[in-house]
């Protein structure tokens, strides 16, 4: 059984893909097929997934271990399912704010260090003065792009250096755009050469 | 559509071997790798899903075959729901308990489960590796794993080499920041971008960048693959792209010119 499932599986990859693919002509019932199939089986594994990991990480350590402050979580990650119930909505606010509290003091601990300092050392460095300047200049102009109020407060004589800061921004983000859009192609492409080899590899070996 | 089409299976049936050159970032992560001595702890973090392993699969194997070579032990954590089933194909891809039976499962390496969590998962990985998990993958209790004993926290961790298709905020905030292990990132090509700035600030040992880093990792490691074939098929998919931009503009242009 599980030779004939291997062996079938590539086969059925494939018919997949095409399935998928067929869109690209029109809508068809072989597409509507894939797609259902797709999300049914995205929720079926998601699915196991989850009661896999809590019997690994939950039941098992309370049954096998007797390790009862695991039920502190239990009952926290039970307390969201009151939000279906009027009356004991107010209970999910106590998970809710844990998860969000940790969660935050976890990421914060270190933001300044990690975001912050180690990239204004990195941009101010004496060795690349020129580099340091463009990047400060494209980060300057890029944030003013996004200042959006009028400039008739400004004094006169700033005005012009305002919207050249601006015009830098502008193209620094499209630049930036730009460059995501082709990296954003680079992954689509690959998926569909790799779908297009195992394909390959099928029919011609 | 069937130009594109054609041009993706020319290499994939007779790869072409178009050159590529290394870049330093890949080549900075091999060469640590090379460099750490004999024994070390690699952890081989993934939270790549079925979407993106196309991208991240090239490298995944690479990365195993170099570890299964070298003198090294390795732990991989998976930080998404996916992981784990990518993962352990790649492993059985490679055959890697019949190429490498020097690599004991248990002792040399060891494939851990799905971590829930996100950024915090990784702070309580890094904390207490042992305490955030009770089995590996297979359900072997953790008691029984060797390798998971040598394994206290953050500081018996040698090298994170982090498969990931998400941004660097968490990973360089969390491991590098707080828990200063060195980091390597592995990223899919879309997220590079966000990973180069720490790179640039010394935050990461080495970058490999999505297929491309991968097919860089198969030269180094001497074992050229599938990556260098999808590499091909890539930059012939992208020079028809870039000669459909050019005469899409000269279209354009023209219509201007004639009032349209």
């Amino acid at each position: 059984m599980a030779d004939m499932l291997s062996t079938l599986s590539p086969w059925i990859g494939v018919l997949v893909t095409i399935g998928f693919w067929s869109y690209l002509y029109k809508e068809n019932p072989l597409f509507r097929v894939v797609e259902f199939t797709f999300i049914g089986f995205a929720t079926a594994h998601a699915t196991v997934m989850a009661i896999t990991e809590l019997k690994k990480n939950l039941v098992a350590p309370i049954v096998n271990k007797s390790n009862y402050i695991l039920l502190v979580p239990t009952v926290l990650g039970l307390l969201l399912y009151t939000r279906y119930s009027k009356d004991l909505r107010f209970l999910e606010r106590f998970p809710i704010s844990i998860m969000v509290g940790i969660g935050t003091g976890v990421a914060v601990r270190a933001m300044v260090r990690a975001q912050l300092l180690a990239q204004i050392q990195q941009t101010i460095q004496p060795g690349k003065p020129i580099d340091g300047l463009i990047i400060a200049l494209l980060t300057l102009g890029s944030v003013t792009y996004f200042i959006f109020s009028s400039e008739e407060g400004l004094p006169k004589s700033t005005i012009p250096f305002y919207n050249g800061l601006r015009r830098i921004g502008r193209i620094a983000i499209m630049a930036a755009m730009g460059a995501a859009f082709g990296n954003l192609c680079v992954t689509r492409y690959t998926m569909a050469i790799s779908r297009i080899m195992e394909a390959v590899k099928l029919f011609i070996g | 559509m069937v130009v594109m089409l054609i041009l993706m299976i020319i290499p994939a049936v007779n790869p072409l071997g178009i050159p590529i050159p290394i870049s330093d970032y890949t080549r900075e992560v091999y060469n640590y790798i090379e460099n750490l001595p004999s024994g070390s702890i690699i952890v081989v973090a993934n939270n790549v899903d079925v979407a993106l392993w196309p991208e991240e699969e090239t490298f995944a194997k690479a990365l195993f075959w170099h570890l299964g070579e070298g003198p090294h032990k390795f732990v991989i954590v998976n930080f998404g729901a996916d992981s784990p089933l990518l993962i352990s194909g790649a492993l059985t891809d490679i055959n890697f308990e019949i190429s490498f039976p020097n690599k004991k499962y248990g002792d040399d390496y060891v494939l851990m489960g799905f971590l829930a969590g996100g950024e915090t998962a990784m702070a309580s990985f890094a904390t207490n590796p042992q305490g955030v998990f009770e089995q590996d993958f297979y359900g072997t209790p953790i008691e029984q794993l060797s390798i998971m004993k040598e394994l206290k926290g953050a500081s018996d961790i040698d090298l994170i080499v982090h498969i990931t298709g998400s941004d660097a905020d968490s990973p360089v905030r969390q491991w590098v920041e707080t828990f200063h292990i060195p980091y390597a990132a592995a990223p899919t090509i879309g997220w590079v971008p966000t990973y180069m700035p720490y790179y640039n600030a010394g935050q990461l040992v080495g970058l490999i960048a999505g297929v491309q880093g991968g097919a860089e990792y198969e030269l180094l490691i001497g074992r050229p693959g599938s990556g260098l074939a999808i590499n091909d098929a890539l930059s012939l998919a992208f020079l028809f792209t870039i000669l459909l931009a050019i005469l899409g503009n000269i279209d354009h242009l023209i219509s201007r010119l004639k009032g349209g």
